[in-house]
């Protein structure tokens, strides 16, 4: 007999996870090195080969503009209105995203009434549209929010419509076999494995939701980080044009960190399946 | 006895547009009586699977009657059970869960079944196992969680198509002995596909001989080895003569003894 079937549970993730670890070279002391060395070069060479400070300013530079920004306030200011628009036009996104999506992977009506029109309007770059929606919704915050949900939305609905079509044919002729009700199939099959594509969407749909909110803001606001980045564009603070963009890089990365985790948690099953190949 | 499974006349053939008629199943009449352990071996490709997927509900004949317990089969019933050639189970549900999966999906009482479940995990071995994932499990150990999910509403009869045959020789005889013995506690009606012949005989009460496509039944055999049957039922010289005459039926002899076996 191959197998003892009265084995303990099996070894705890962690122990996988501890031998996927990256390699000795890409350690969290070696990775600081490198950035250090990446920017203190920057920082040396860059003024050294006359390179203006308004056209590309030194890291410090940066960093005192950041630390200035956020202690005064007024980064912080436009970092909260963003990430109200970013966060409730992303919400609306995901929302619709999911009951469109479901609607039209469930209902062959749906899918043939309602997927081409969408399809047809993500064709139109939604980025032309920020000067209408400005006429329509004005200066205020609601253009903003609308432009994130616009521009959000498409990645959420095509990953739903598609992880709700990914089950396996086996799984489903299981489902089959047992009468399954079509609730029953959503709830214990289809949803299950649509779950690695709705996280992909959701991760997908942040980064897209941020950059609506922006563009809404060149287009036409009066706060923001995005009407900001303009302000200091005219200025020629340079420094403050970069000390925004990190703020941008650091929401972004902050959602898909959490995102990911999120996906990771409630996928385990692929995690798992993956840490094995 | 009643008659558990009765097949008279049964043809199935697929139409595709464009493509000629694939005849699957030509003819086949057999009938299976309660408690009895029947295997059906044939080529690949003769109609194994398709029988047994009349037989599950999920596809129908094109001419002839499938019938269960004396009922025409027109869509699955609630009293088969069916092991699949892979495991089919959920990855995102323990051992456990899976098991349950008929039990949610019937509306049945979990408090009760859930008594029954494991019972189940018990007597497939697989105790301690009970809040493992899929994927954390072998290959013998997720089919046996499939058996075991084929037997918790308790259903009358059990339908197999292949259920081992993704595994190993040596896992296979483990998992065809313990079958033998669940069958043998539990007296279901049993139909299991096969092309192992040894199998078949090893395991069967009669034994379903199909010819190459279109799958015809080309002999049933009485399978006369004593029950219960352990491994040593394979050294009877009976054993020999049955599997010996199954291959001679289905012109393996000649092939094998030209592949230099
Ligand atoms: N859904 C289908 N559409 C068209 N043809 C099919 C379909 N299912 C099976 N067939 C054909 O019917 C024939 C019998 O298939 P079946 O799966 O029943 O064979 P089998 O005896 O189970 O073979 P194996 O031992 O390889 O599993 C094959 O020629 C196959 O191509
Ligand atoms: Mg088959």
């Amino acid at each position: 007999m191959t197998e003892t079937t009265n084995r303990p549970a099996l070894a705890p993730a962690s122990e996988e996870a501890a031998q996927s670890r990256l390699p000795q070279v890409f350690s969290t002391s070696g990775l600081l090195l490198f950035y250090l060395v990446l920017f203190g070069a920057w920082e040396v060479i860059v003024p050294a080969l006359g390179v203006k400070a308004y056209v590309l300013p030194v890291p410090t530079a940066i960093v005192k503009s950041l630390y200035a920004g956020l202690t005064t306030g007024t980064f912080v200011v436009d970092l909260g209105i963003t990430f109200f628009e970013l966060i409730v036009g992303y919400i609306i996104a995901v929302v619709t995203g999911l009951v469109i999506g479901g609607l039209i992977a469930e209902f062959r009506f749906f899918e043939r009434a309602v997927y081409p029109l969408v399809v047809a309007l993500q064709s139109v770059p939604k980025i032309a549209l920020a000067p209408l929606l400005l006429i329509w919704f004005g200066f205020g915050l609601q253009s903003k929010i609308i432009m994130a949900a616009l521009v959000a939305f498409f990645p959420m609905l095509v990953n739903t419509v598609n992880g709700l079509r990914a089950y396996d044919a086996d799984m489903y002729e299981l489902f089959l076999s047992l009468k399954a009700s079509r609730w029953q199939q959503l709830r214990y099959l289809k949803l299950p494995a649509a779950v690695p594509f709705l996280i992909a969407g959701l991760d997908v749909s942040f980064v897209l939701a941020l950059l609506g909110a922006i563009v809404g803001e060149f287009v036409g606001a009066s706060k923001g980080l995005g009407y900001t980045v303009l302000q200091l564009q005219f200025t020629l603070d340079t420094a403050g044009v970069f000390a925004i963009l990190v703020i941008l890089g650091l929401v972004g990365v902050a959602g898909h960190t959490i995102i990911s985790a999120l996906g990771k948690r409630v996928a385990f099953w692929q995690a798992a399946n993956i840490g094995r190949r | 006895m009643d008659t558990a499974i009765s097949l008279s006349d049964v043809t199935k053939r697929f139409t595709r547009k464009g493509l000629p008629a694939v005849h699957a199943v030509d003819r086949v009449s057999l009938e299976v009586s309660d408690h009895e352990f029947v295997c059906v071996v044939g080529p690949s490709g003769c109609g194994k699977s398709t029988l047994l997927r009349i037989l599950a509900g999920l596809t129908p004949v094109t001419e002839g009657r499938a019938a269960i317990s004396g009922e025409t089969v027109v869509s699955p019933r609630q009293d088969v059970g069916i092991v699949f050639q892979k495991p089919v189970l959920l990855p995102w549900f323990t051992v456990f869960d899976n098991i349950m999966l008929p039990i949610k999906i019937y509306g049945l009482s979990e408090e009760k079944a859930s008594a029954a479940a494991r019972q189940l995990i018990e007597l497939v071995t697989l105790t301690g196992f009970e809040k493992s994932y899929p994927h954390e499990l072998s290959g013998g150990m997720q089919q046996r969680v499939a058996l075991a999910r084929a037997l918790v509403h308790d259903p009358k009869m059990l339908l197999m198509d292949e259920p081992f045959g993704a595994l190993d020789a040596m896992t296979r005889q483990v998992m065809n002995v313990e079958l033998m013995r669940i069958w043998e506690t539990r007296k279901k009606t049993v139909l299991l596909i096969t092309h192992d012949i040894a199998e078949a005989v090893f395991l069967a009460d009669r034994v379903f001989v199909m010819s190459a496509r279109p799958g015809r039944i080309l002999e049933t055999l009485q399978i006369e080895l004593p029950r219960p049957r352990r491994l040593q039922a394979m050294t009877d010289p009976r054993f020999a003569d049955y599997v010996q005459h199954i291959q001679k039926l289905l012109g393996l002899d000649e092939s094998a003894a030209m592949l230099g076996h």
